[in-house]
């Protein structure tokens, strides 16, 4: 069966199920863009797929599942709760440590994959160490920013996981310093000569208690051992992603901080790539990660280099209702001493974190001719389609943590020891090409990681649905059974044979 | 070698790097396991007899009770005449019943044993005699 088809033939499976089950359909299902698209990325299609299947809980409908349809003040909140928006919000809070471990596998099994990593093998002794220059662990500077003041703060996690708060501390420390990470890694801040002059260089070391044990306990230990992205900050950092806010408000309190134009570019190109490998379907016959995965033709840069300048302002053009509208920096003054908060209430974290998430939605919401409530009654369109670009970034926000320093560093170390080289680059777009393996293995894992938890969700709904219909056909069949009995046994009169013919209700 | 990301996944386990693999998971989620229709007692059948038969007329009335069921409207159009689509009811049930009692046919098995008891007499070989079979059988039957 064709891919449309079997998209297609889901959205209709459901509007069946719902007729079936007594349930009138809650809205339209003809003509769904993602059900009609040819791209391999489900992403959209599961979102879409969820509102439709979607139904709250015991608000009374007609069938074994409240229906949608209808205006009752039940109804409308039971379609809130199904609105994609707020599908998003659940995810970025609630399963956000589901996310995270899915992504933490994905960087395993991609390093492994790309480096042809043999099966297993001992770190040998001497402990194996690696020197490297900045750009080589840390192509966007991040260990120049200061980890505490607001907004560059925004992009650290807590000191005690987050490997990038410890590196910076140690970099700003100046040559000479050192320090253990969790007794897995050792680091020391080195004077690396260039040809005319030198640098700050990072020489990292296997610690020694490694010796002899196996290259994936040590894996495994390293990824356990680092926060991939802080819970707290994780929708400011998807913010960035969307369309450059925390770097619009860096560049506004520090020009020599701000997002260069190549740099921008650079992560546009990333980006660009990571949608490729998206909209493709890795077990297609004529599928080959070829070279058109990492060229663009002049259009397509032109496209590239005005979301770079864009994203340097903190800006994202859309295109939800016929009129280009600008997402502009979010005000997110609202993540500011959240870490703070959520240490002194570690029982309302959720509850904090999803307040702030809510705000900044709203905010977006209201930015793009939605209403600044979500649960106002606004553009359900532009809602969507917000909705649709968050989820569609959550695979590029967790694919580019992998050119941070702790994923950098791993990488690195990972590769001296499986193939004695290092990896140099100019930028992560280089750094991309030049590892497509890895990268494809990250980006795929990535987006697997969302639609899992889409799954699951969705899996969820369809179920209550399909209960919903089994119920119908037990109760159909035992109707079905009384009513021949009764028939049987003189549940019909044959003795006068005037039985009346029941009228239609005429009003 | 598999192509990365279409590694080959256990059997009804979903690779959610495989968007095909996802899609099915999702259909196999509608699928409902058929249960076998309890029969109803063969001396029960029996009774059958006293049924009245099928009624195009009656059939087309409870259905134009029940459009109610699905939102229309029921009952005579503004201007008074009879609805189309009613009278369309009416000659839908008439075409079902007539094909059903006109051109459907009953293949029928009865399933071996039961009771028999048999008379006449016990004269020279060879024996003939008249069999009654005194236990009701049961069967199946397919219709076409």
């Amino acid at each position: 069966m064709g891919f449309i088809e079997d998209k297609n033939n889901l959205v209709q499976q459901i509007n069946l199920s719902e007729v079936l089950g007594d349930l009138p359909k809650g809205k339209s299902i003809s003509n769904i863009e993602s059900v009609k698209s040819t791209s391999f990325n489900l992403i959209p299609f599961m979102l879409d797929l969820m509102s439709i299947a979607c139904k709250d809980k015991g608000n009374g409908g007609k069938g074994c599942i409240p229906t949608l349809g209808g205006g009752s003040s039940q109804e409308t909140k039971a379609r809130k709760k199904c609105e994609t928006i707020r599908i998003i919000l659940e995810i970025l809070v609630d399963f956000f440590p589901v996310f995270m471990r899915i992504n933490k596998e994905g960087i395993i099994k991609g390093i492994k994959a790309g480096l042809l990593c043999p099966a297993s093998f001992k770190i040998p002794s001497p402990a194996p160490n690696v020197t490297l220059k900045p750009n080589e662990f840390d192509g966007d500077k991040l260990t120049t920013l200061d980890p505490n003041a607001f907004p560059t703060s925004l992009f650290f996690g807590d000191e005690e996981n987050d490997l990038n708060v410890f590196l910076t501390n140690l970099i700003q420390g100046g040559v000479g310093t050192t320090g253990v990470w969790k007794n897995i890694l050792d680091f020391e801040v080195i004077d690396y000569p260039l040809p005319s002059t030198s640098t700050t260089g990072l020489k990292v070391t296997i610690n020694s208690s490694y010796i002899g044990k196996e290259y994936d306990v040590f894996l495994k230990d390293y990824i356990n051992s680092i926060e991939l992205f802080n819970f707290s900050n994780f929708v400011p950092n998807l913010m960035e992603e969307l369309n450059g806010s925390i770097t619009a408000l860096v560049g506004e309190t520090d020009f020599n901080a701000s997002l260069s134009l190549e740099k921008s570019v650079s992560k546009e190109k990333v980006n660009s790539m990571v949608e490729k490998i998206l909209d493709t379907d890795p077990c297609e016959e004529t599928f080959n990660l070829d070279d058109s995965f990492f060229t663009f033709d002049s259009d397509s840069l032109l496209d590239i280099e005005s979301k770079a300048q864009n994203r340097r302002l903190g800006i994202k053009m859309v295109d939800y209702s016929c009129t280009p509208t600008a997402i502009e920096p979010v005000a997110l003054d609202s993540f500011e001493g959240i870490k703070e908060q959520i240490k002194e209430n570690p029982s309302q974290a959720k509850l904090i974190t999803k307040q702030a998430t809510q705000n900044v939605l709203n905010e977006i919401s209201g930015q793009i001719g939605g209403t600044q409530e979500l649960d106002g009654e606004g553009n359900e369109n532009v809602k969507r389609s917000l909705s649709f670009d968050l989820a569609l970034t959550l695979p590029k926000l967790s694919t580019n943590v992998v050119f941070t320093p702790k994923i950098m560093v791993l990488f690195q170390v990972s590769k001296k020891l499986i193939t004695n080289t290092i990896e140099d680059f100019k930028d992560n777009f280089d750094f991309a090409v030049a590892n497509r393996v890895y990268f494809e293995f990250v980006v795929r894992e990535s987006g697997a990681a969302l639609l899992k938890i889409l799954y699951n969700q969705l899996k969820e709904e369809i179920l209550k649905i399909v209960a919903c219909i089994a119920i119908e056909l037990v109760k159909e069949a035992i109707d079905k059974k009384i009513k021949q009995i009764k028939s049987l046994v003189g549940g019909f009169s044959v003795g006068g044979g005037l039985i009346p013919i029941e009228l239609p209700k005429i009003t | 070698m598999a192509k990365l990301g279409c590694e080959k996944t256990a059997s009804g386990e979903i690779n959610f790097k495989q968007p095909r693999s996802i899609l099915n998971g999702l259909l196999n989620l509608f699928k409902i396991p058929n249960t076998v229709d309890s029969s109803i007692p063969k001396q029960l059948i029996l009774a059958s007899k006293g049924r009245p038969g099928l009624s195009a007329k009656k059939i087309a009335a409870r259905v134009i009770q029940r459009q109610a069921d699905a939102g229309l409207n029921v009952g005579p159009l503004g201007d008074g005449s009879i609805s189309p689509a009613e009278i369309m009811e009416i000659i839908r049930a008439e075409e079902i019943v007539n094909a059903i009692t006109t051109e459907m046919g009953i293949d029928l098995a009865v399933t071996p044993g039961g009771i028999s008891t048999v008379t006449g007499t016990a004269g020279p070989i060879p024996v003939v005699g008249s069999a009654v079979i005194t236990s009701v059988l049961g069967g199946s039957a397919v219709a076409r």
